[in-house]
C-alpha cells in the first residue's frame, strides 16, 4: 500500500510538472524518496561479557531526482539529490543543465505496466515498527548463546537493525513503493588459550529477525573456533579439487548472472546470450551436476525480492540457466530498445538446483580435496570470469580420510572451468546479504556445497 | 597553489547553532560526559562517459551528536536540520545516557587550543591557524576548484580522454573516462574547539576493456582541483596499448618469485602489513597480534621495514598536493599528525581513535591519533588508516631492476586483505612485467587462470625479505616533500565500511613473494 507522499515530495512533483511545461527539452523525470532508520550497536569483551562500546541511532530522509532531456540528436540524463533545505526549483535547474551536457542514444521512457505489481514481502514489520523490542530480544539471544559457548572468548560483535522505505514516481505515471528491513550481525571469537594466531569472524544477515537463529549461529561459530588447530601453508599445485560453501557458490553464480545482462552486450563487454552453453555437455567428468539457475523475485523476505525492476517493469521469475545453457538474457527497457530486444523484467534471487550428493559423499569423490572454510577476500572478476584469494582457513583432506588445517597461500580459479565438472550437494544453503557500500545485494538459495574439480590452482610451499 | 577552499557561507547558520547542541548534551555533566557535534556537508559532481554518458551531483548534509561516557560512544545522527528537532534529539540522547548504569572510570577531558602542540603540525595547518582561535577553518589548496568546473568542462574533459585513447587505438571493446570532484566540509564543535575543514579532492580515471574483457586503467587524483587529475600522454598510451598486450599475455606458473613492487602495490602492502594490524580498535578487541608483539618487543621486519601513517600528507615528492586519505582533523576532532607505526621492524603503539586510546589494549592506554574515521555521518566511528606508506630508500628504480636476475615488476594494484590476528597478507596486482638479467623484457604475465595475481605471505616473512628500496625520485633535488608518492585509494575494513585511504611508498625489491 502506498502511503501519502510527504509534503516535500509532493512539492517536488508539483515543481517538476511545472518545469516540464516551461522547458521544451525537459522530457522526463523520476523522483525517489528514501527514508532510513538504523540502530547500530558495537560490542567488545568486557571481563568475559559483551558490552556495547558504541550505541547509535540514524534517521535519514533523502530525495533523488533524475531528469531526461531531448538534446536534439541525443538524449541527456542527469541526477542529483535534494534535501529539505534546498530550493527545489534551483535544484531542478541545476540538473537540467547537467542533463543537457550528457549525450546518449534516445530511448522511450517506460510507461506504467498494464498489469498490477504483485504483492511481495520485502520487510519484517517487527523491525520496521518495534525495533527496540527486536533489539532487546536479539541482545538476549546473543547473551544466552555466549554464556553457553564454552572455552571460547568473544572479542567483538556488531548488531545493526535497519529499515527503510522507498517511494518512486515518474513523469509517465509509474508509482512504486517498497518497505525494507535487514539485520546485520557479526561476531569474532577465538579459543580461550594463550598465543592464539587464529580467530573466527562470522557474519549473519537476514531481512527478518526470525530468520536469523542467532543462537544456533553463535554456537556453530564457537564449534568452528574450537576446531581450529595447528595450520600450515598449502602445497603449490596447478590443479586442485576444492569444496566450497554457499557463500562462494553465490559469488560465482552472481558473476555468471552478470554475464547475461543485456547491458554488457550493448557496452561490448564479454556477455552471454540465450542459447549459449557455458560448459561442454559431452566432455563433463562422470557425476557432474547440472547447473540450473532460476531468478525468483517473489521469495518472501529475501534481499533480491521485489515486485518490480529498477526501471519499473513488473518483475518476472524465470529459469535463466538450464544444464549450463543460457535460456534468457536479462533485458531492461533502455538497453532492450538499444539492442532491439523485448524487455523481460527477469530479476530476483538466485535459486540453484541441488543434486543428490551429501557433504560426506562430496569429500570422497576426489583425492586430496581442500575444503575452504573461509577465503580472506574472494575477488571474482565478472568480466574475465576469474577469481583469486588468499586462504584464510581450510581443511586439506588426505587419502586416509584424515585432514590437516591449512592457511595462507593463494588460490585462483576460472569460473567457466569451475562449473564444468562441478558436483552439488543435496542440502541447501541460503545467502541473504543486503547491499552495503562494498557489496551488492546477494540472495541465494541452493546447494550448501559444491565440489570444484577443474580450473583451480594454488600456490603455497 | 595559492587558493584555499573557504568555509561555505550557507553553513554559517547551522554552525552557529552547534555550540547550543553541545551545551544541551553535556552541560552540568562535564565531569562525566564528553560531548561533541560534527556537521558533515558533501558536495560532489561527477561525469562518466563510455558507450553512454551520465552526470551526477550530490549536495548532502548530516549531523552526528556524540556523548562519550561510561566507556561508550552514544550517538544520534540525522540529516534533519530543524533546530527544534535537533534540540529534542540532543535532550533525548543526553537523557538516555543518564539512564545508563554510570561508570566514571574513563572520563575524557578535551584539549584546549593552548594545550595543543601546534609546532608539530604540518606547516599548511599552522599557517591556517589565526591568532584568534575561536573559530578555525582549514582548507585544501587548489588551482581549479569547484566554482570553475562546470558541467560543460567536465563533459569536455571526459570526451577528450576518450577521444585521445580512441585516436590511438580503435579496436578496443570499450573506452571510458570518469571525472569526480568533491568538497567535504566537516565542522567540529566541542566545549573547547570550533573548527572546520573543507577537503577538496579530484579524481580523473580513464580505462579501456580488451576484446577478452581485461580492463586497463589509469587513475590520477588527490587533494586539489582539476589540475591534480590531468591525464598524461603516458596514461593515454597505457590505456590504449596495454589491453592488446594483456590479451596476448602468458599465464603465471604459481610459485615464489623475486619481485619489485611499484608505489601503488607497495602502498597496498603497507596498508595491509601492520596497517590493519595496528588499528587501535582491532588491537583493543584482542583481534590483532600487534599488541602481543609490541609487548615482547619482537622485531617483525628488517631495517628497511619502516611504515608511516600520516593524515597530514599535503605534498609528495615533486607533487605539491596530497592524496585522498589526507585530512586536517579526524571525525572526532583530533588534529592530523604523522605516526611511525613500524620503525625498522619494531611496532609502535596503535593508530587510535578516542575510545581506543582511553581503553587501550594489553599494553594499556596509548596516545590518541587522528584515526577516528567513519564512512559518513550515518556510520559508526572506527580506527581507520589515513595515508599509509613505506619510507623511501637510496636506490634508483633502474638500480633495483639491475639487481634482479629473474623476477617481475608489479606496478598496478588490485585490492588487498590482511588477517590481523594470523598475520596473513594478500595484495593484488593486475599483471606482472618480466625482468631477466637485470632488464625489463617487455613480456607481460597474467595470473595462473588469466586473471589478476595475488601476492601473499605471512607478514613477518614478507617484511624480513626487503632487499632494497628506491628513492622517492631518481633526482630528489626538486622534491617538495620527503613523503613518497601515495596513490588515491580506499579501505573497506573487513570489506564493510568504505573510507578514503591513500597508500604508497617507493619501489621495493623483495627477496621472494608467493604469487598466484
Amino acid at each position: 500500500m502506498h502511503p501519502n507522499p510527504s509534503d516535500f515530495f509532493q512539492s517536488c512533483v508539483t515543481l517538476l510538472k511545472q518545469s516540464e511545461q516551461e522547458i521544451p527539452e525537459f522530457i522526463g523525470w523520476e523522483l525517489i524518496e528514501t527514508t532510513r532508520n538504523s540502530i547500530q550497536h558495537l560490542y567488545q569483551n568486557n571481563n568475559g561479557k559483551l558490552s556495547a562500546h558504541q550505541k547509535r541511532t540514524v534517521e535519514a530522509i533523502s530525495y533523488h531526482l533524475e531528469v531526461f532531456t531531448n538534446n536534439g540528436e541525443t538524449m541527456g540524463t542527469g541526477s542529483l539529490n535534494i534535501q529539505v533545505f534546498h530550493d527545489i526549483k534551483h535544484r531542478i535547474n541545476i540538473v537540467m543543465e547537467m542533463a543537457k551536457n550528457s549525450h546518449n542514444p534516445s530511448w522511450n521512457l517506460l510507461e506504467p505496466p498494464v498489469e498490477p505489481y504483485p504483492e511481495v514481502i520485502t520487510a519484517d514489520f517487527e523491525i520496521v515498527n518495534n525495533v527496540n523490542s527486536v533489539l532487546n530480544k536479539l541482545e538476549g539471544e546473543i547473551e544466552d548463546a555466549i554464556s553457553e559457548s564454552k572455552n571460547v572468548i568473544v572479542n567483538s560483535a556488531e548488531l545493526f537493525l535497519n529499515s527503510n522505505s522507498i517511494q518512486r514516481y515518474t513523469n509517465t505515471g509509474i508509482k512504486t513503493y517498497k518497505v525494507g528491513s535487514n539485520v546485520y550481525f557479526e561476531i569474532a571469537m577465538e579459543a580461550d588459550q594463550e598465543n592464539n594466531t587464529q580467530e573466527v569472524l562470522n557474519i549473519k544477515t537476514s531481512l527478518s529477525a526470525n530468520d536469523l537463529n542467532l543462537k544456533d549461529f553463535i554456537l556453530k561459530t564457537a564449534q568452528e573456533t574450537l576446531a581450529l588447530g595447528h595450520t600450515s601453508e598449502p602445497k603449490t599445485s596447478e590443479d586442485v579439487n576444492i569444496l566450497v560453501n554457499e557463500d562462494v557458490i553465490a559469488d560465482l553464480c552472481l558473476a555468471l548472472q552478470s554475464q547475461i545482462s543485456c547491458v554488457r552486450e550493448y557496452h561490448r563487454l564479454p556477455y552471454l546470450q540465450a542459447g549459449q552453453q557455458i560448459y561442454d555437455l559431452k566432455n563433463r567428468k562422470k557425476g557432474s551436476s547440472p547447473l540450473n539457475i532460476t531468478l525468483d523475485p517473489f521469495l518472501p523476505a529475501m534481499t533480491d525480492s521485489s515486485a518490480y525492476t529498477r526501471e519499473g517493469l513488473v518483475a518476472k521469475k524465470a529459469q535463466i540457466i538450464n544444464d549450463g545453457k543460457v535460456m534468457f538474457q536479462l533485458i531492461n527497457n533502455r538497453f532492450g530498445q538499444y539492442l532491439k530486444k523485448e524487455p523481460n523484467g527477469i530479476t530476483g534471487n538466485m535459486l540453484v538446483d541441488t543434486d543428490a550428493y551429501s557433504y560426506e559423499d562430496l569429500k570422497t569423490k576426489e583425492e586430496n580435496i581442500i575444503e575452504i572454510i573461509k577465503f580472506s577476500s574472494l575477488l571474482v572478476n565478472s568480466q574475465k570470469m576469474t577469481w583469486s584469494s588468499e586462504i584464510k582457513l581450510a581443511k586439506q583432506y588426505h587419502s586416509d580420510g584424515t585432514y590437516t588445517m591449512i592457511k595462507g597461500g593463494v588460490m585462483s580459479g576460472n569460473v567457466w572451468d569451475n562449473f564444468a565438472d562441478a558436483m552439488f550437494s543435496s542440502n541447501t544453503g541460503i545467502v541473504n546479504f543486503p547491499p552495503n557500500s562494498y557489496n551488492d545485494a546477494k540472495g541465494y538459495v541452493g546447494p550448501a556445497w559444491m565440489l570444484i574439480r577443474k580450473g583451480v590452482s594454488v600456490v603455497g610451499v | 597553489m595559492n587558493k584555499k577552499v573557504t568555509f561555505p557561507s550557507e553553513l554559517n547558520d547551522i554552525r552557529n547553532f552547534l555550540p547550543e547542541l553541545v551545551k544541551i548534551l553535556e552541560s552540568g555533566y562535564e565531569d562525566r560526559f564528553y560531548a561533541f557535534v560534527m556537521l558533515e556537508a558533501k558536495q560532489q559532481q561527477s561525469m562518466m562517459l563510455n558507450t553512454t554518458q551520465s552526470t551526477q551531483q550530490t549536495d548532502g548534509r548530516g549531523i552526528v551528536m556524540r556523548i562519550c561516557a561510561n566507556g561508550c560512544n552514544y550517538e544520534s545522527s540525522a540529516n534533519c536540520f530543524d533546530q527544534d528537532i535537533l534540540r529534542n534529539k540532543a535532550e533525548k540522547l543526553r537523557d538516555s545516557v543518564l539512564a545508563e548504569p554510570q561508570n566514571d572510570t574513563m572520563v575524557y577531558q578535551p584539549l584546549t587550543w593552548d594545550q595543543e602542540n601546534i609546532s608539530d603540525l604540518d606547516p599548511l595547518m599552522q599557517e591556517q591557524l589565526q591568532e584568534n582561535l575561536k573559530i578555525v577553518h582549514f582548507g585544501t589548496p587548489y588551482e581549479q576548484g569547484a566554482e570553475e568546473l562546470t558541467t560543460e568542462k567536465m563533459s569536455a574533459w571526459v570526451n577528450d580522454v576518450r577521444k585521445q585513447v580512441l585516436n590511438k587505438k580503435q579496436e578496443l571493446s570499450m573506452v571510458g573516462a570518469l571525472l569526480i570532484q568533491k568538497v567535504i566540509t566537516k565542522t567540529f564543535v566541542d566545549r573547547n574547539k570550533n573548527m572546520s575543514q573543507s577537503l577538496l579532492s579530484t579524481l580523473g580515471y580513464g580505462y579501456a576493456v580488451s576484446k577478452k574483457g581485461l580492463t586497463v586503467r589509469s587513475i590520477n587524483g588527490g587533494m586539489g582541483g582539476l589540475e591534480v587529475a590531468t591525464m598524461t600522454s603516458e596514461n593515454i598510451n597505457h590505456i590504449a596499448f596495454m589491453p592488446e598486450k594483456l590479451d596476448n599475455a602468458s599465464h603465471l606458473t604459481p610459485g615464489r618469485y623475486k619481485l619489485i613492487t611499484g608505489p601503488d602495490v607497495t602502498g597496498v602492502i603497507a596498508h595491509e602489513a601492520f596497517g590493519h594490524t595496528q588499528e587501535g580498535d582491532t588491537c583493543r578487541y584482542g583481534r590483532s597480534c600487534a599488541p602481543g608483539l609490541k609487548k615482547t618487543n619482537t622485531k617483525v621486519g628488517n631495517d628497511h621495514a619502516t611504515i608511516i601513517n600520516n593524515a597530514a600528507v599535503f605534498a609528495m615528492g615533486k607533487q605539491n598536493f596530497g592524496t585522498n586519505g589526507s585530512h586536517f582533523f579526524d571525525d572526532e576532532g583530533q588534529l592530523a599528525r604523522k605516526q611511525v607505526i613500524l620503525d625498522k621492524g619494531i611496532l609502535s603503539s596503535p593508530m587510535n581513535d578516542l575510545l581506543s586510546s582511553l581503553k587501550g589494549d594489553i599494553n594499556g592506554p596509548a596516545p590518541r591519533q587522528s584515526n577516528g574515521k567513519r564512512e559518513s555521518w550515518s556510520n559508526p566511528i572506527m580506527a581507520r588508516q589515513t595515508n599509509t606508506y613505506f619510507t623511501a630508500g637510496d636506490k634508483t628504480v633502474d638500480e633495483l631492476i639491475a639487481m634482479v636476475d629473474d623476477g617481475f615488476l608489479a606496478q598496478h594494484a588490485h585490492g588487498g586483505m590482511e588477517d590481523p590476528k594470523g598475520m596473513g597478507l594478500t595484495a593484488g596486482t593486475e599483471y606482472l612485467e618480466e625482468i631477466k638479467q637485470g632488464k625489463l623484457t617487455g613480456k607481460i604475465i597474467l595470473g595462473p587462470r588469466g586473471g589478476h595475481i595475488e601476492l601473499s605471505d605471512p607478514v613477518p616473512k614478507l617484511l624480513n625479505s626487503i632487499i632494497a628500496k628506491s628513492k622517492i625520485d631518481d633526482d630528489t633535488s626538486c622534491d617538495e616533500s620527503d613523503i613518497p608518492y601515495n596513490k588515491w585509494g580506499g579501505c573497506g575494513k573487513y570489506h564493510k565500511e568504505a573510507v578514503e585511504a591513500g597508500c604508497g611508498g617507493p619501489y621495493i625489491l623483495w627477496e621472494g613473494i608467493n604469487c598466484g
